[in-house]
């Protein structure tokens, strides 16, 4: 265990590299190299703005200085909580994300929660079916699942739950009640790949022989199922943290696009539309602030959760 | 496709045909539900008689019957032949995105394996980077650079592709130049370029295909999703995204302008994942 707290600074500082060159590439891309381009839009003579007032936003935008004071000063303000200003509303990049982050964030962990859920029954059906068809499809559920495109299920579950069967109010919905299918629809894709890795693992722990021990020793159901068969099967459903947490940002883009919500999505489609460089660009670095973050506990985490790592990483 | 031939030469014939997953029904299902959308792509017009951008005198907002199977549009266009004729750009544009992930990821994979070094180092921290970005603000990023458009989203969802290619094709590279032959390879004369395109190419091909028509799935679902966004080709050139987008106006009285594209998109990714997953079979 001596390595441990090396191993943890390497992976630390690794982060901490991606992460700044994920900013370098996307903040030449998005704002050093189309420079001037994103100023275009106030050069449009039906603004009527007279040249000293281009020179002035220009220089508020910083984009009359050299390429690398531009990129030295955007770092300095990531660094210190300053992304800048919208090109579009000429609000502050901060207090736009800010006031759309928590309703986002919110939707996310309902939609993994949800996800989570759904994997879980769709691997219990899959594995203790009563039925061999039941089990069959069950079994074909994820990959079905995967191929579904969010926003056509969002539509149709706004339309077929909601006006047709009248189970859920979406024109004066309650914060919870709003949620609901918002959740379902970023759920249904995210599930896919956690239930293909539980089912798998599940049928590969079930074939250990401590399973079947402490199946001999009188336990059964539910406790086999949460103590002996899910415990061990977990941690292989960790790798797939990071491909989740992407899909756990599209949805967002998607669904809050769908269902009218305000947050992170809507405000990123919104950029894209208005070609709002500054607001996409805070996003991509927040957005791979939080996949960094999410890879980095998991690796940590995942010698706590599965013992059988401490000593393999002891001995390297 | 190399192998079940092989296993021809290998066993008795018939045992070899039966055994072939390639000829599960539901491979071969698959295979169909493929095969029809390419149709649509290539000969649009023997599959419908009607304009897929003017519906003519046609009354608007029509639920499917025997003349429009999908029903008609807000304007009375045939929503099916909207499909047919969409089929060529939605495809061509997963095609686009693909080859890009897979001729730049396997460049770079390429590179990697044999330079190893500091160009190793360097170009998979690249890799780690595009990772890292959530495919969707990767691409968005550079449908805002390069503007809105077919071709411009095609790319865009191509770069995302990028790193899972780079990755498979690192791994394959090394155990490729380890391996004996290779070594017989350099023992008798052949240089780097030699080994590369008569061995390292060729051999690690079969799993970066797989993963190629794997691919292919996930980018028609996400140009779809930037159509719908509104980011690809603007109306009314018909684009499956688009399509649902269109078609969504109207999901209150004429659902089925909404579910049977999106049941479309749905059936043609499903059956290219599954031909993806047979060929990864058939190459382990």
């Amino acid at each position: 265990m001596t390595s441990t707290p090396k191993y943890i600074l390497a992976r630390l500082g690794q982060a901490v590299l991606v992460l700044f060159l994920a900013f370098t590439l996307a903040s030449l891309l998005l704002l050093i190299l189309p420079g001037d381009g994103v100023m275009a839009r106030f050069s449009d003579p039906a603004l009527g703005l007279s040249k000293d007032e281009i020179a002035g936003i220009r220089a508020s935008f910083g984009a009359d200085l050299p390429w690398w004071q531009q990129y030295a000063s955007t770092l300095l303000g990531f660094l210190t909580g300053d992304f800048g200003f919208s090109t579009q509303t000429g609000a502050a990049v901060s207090t736009l994300v800010s006031a759309a982050l928590p309703s986002t964030a919110v939707l996310a962990l309902t939609g993994f929660v949800s996800a989570l859920v759904l994997a879980v029954i769709v691997t219990l059906v899959a594995s203790y079916g009563r039925f061999r068809w039941l089990r069959d499809v069950a079994d074909s559920l994820p990959s079905l699942f995967i191929s579904v495109p969010v926003f056509w299920l969002g539509i149709i579950l706004v339309e077929f739950v909601s006006f047709r069967l009248g189970w859920i109010n979406v024109v004066d919905p309650g914060p919870f009640e709003s949620l609901i299918l918002p959740s379902v629809t970023i759920a249904l894709p995210i599930s896919a790949p956690i239930a293909q890795v539980l089912i798998r693992s599940v049928a590969e722990v079930r074939a250990q022989p401590y399973v079947r021990v402490t199946r001999a020793k009188g336990a059964a159901g539910a406790w086999l199922f949460v103590h002996a068969v899910l415990r061990n099967a977990i941690s292989p459903a960790l790798t797939i943290a990071g491909l989740v947490f992407g899909e756990l940002v599209a949805g967002a883009v998607v669904t809050e696009t769908v269902f009218g919500r305000n947050g992170i999505g809507a405000l990123t489609a919104q950029a894209v539309a208005n070609r709002d460089n500054p607001v996409l660009l805070t996003i991509v670095v927040i957005a791979t602030l939080g996949f960094v973050i999410v890879n980095l506990l998991v690796d940590l985490l995942y010698p706590l959760i599965d013992p059988r790592l401490r000593t393999r990483k002891a001995a390297a | 496709m190399n192998t079940p031939l092989k296993n021809n030469k290998a066993q008795p014939r018939r045992t070899a045909l039966r055994n072939s997953p390639w000829l599960k029904p539901l491979t071969l299902l698959a295979g169909l539900i493929v095969l029809i959308p390419v149709l649509w792509a290539l000969f649009p017009g023997l599959f419908t008689g009607q304009d897929p951008l003017d519906g003519g005198s046609t009354a608007s907002l029509l639920p499917p019957d025997a003349q429009h199977w999908f029903g008609t549009d807000q304007v009375g266009r045939d929503v099916y032949a909207r499909m047919v004729y969409g089929a060529g750009r939605s495809l061509l544009a997963a095609i686009i995105a693909v080859a890009v992930g897979l001729v730049i990821g396997t460049a770079i994979g390429v590179i990697a394996g044999t330079q190893r070094g500091w160009i190793e180092d360097v170009l998979m921290r690249i890799v780690d980077v595009l990772v890292s970005i959530p495919g969707i603000l990767l691409s968005l990023s550079v449908v805002i650079i390069l503007g809105f458009g077919t071709v411009n989203v095609a790319l865009a969802v191509g770069i995302t592709a990028i790193a899972q290619f780079a990755r498979l094709a690192r791994a394959q590279t090394l155990g490729i130049v380890r391996s004996d032959y290779v070594a017989a390879a350099y023992g008798s004369g052949a240089n780097h370029t030699k080994v590369l395109i008569h061995h390292v190419l060729p051999n690690a091909s079969g799993p970066l295909l797989a993963l190629a028509v794997l691919q292919l799935g996930s980018a028609i679902l996400q140009i779809s999703t930037l159509s719908f966004l509104g980011y690809g080709t603007p109306p009314p050139t018909p684009e499956w995204g688009l399509i649902i987008s269109e078609g969504r106006n109207f999901v209150a009285t004429a659902w089925w302008l909404t579910v049977l594209p999106g049941i479309i998109v749905m059936a043609v990714v499903v059956a290219t994942n599954r031909l993806g997953s047979v060929l990864r079979e058939v190459g382990e």
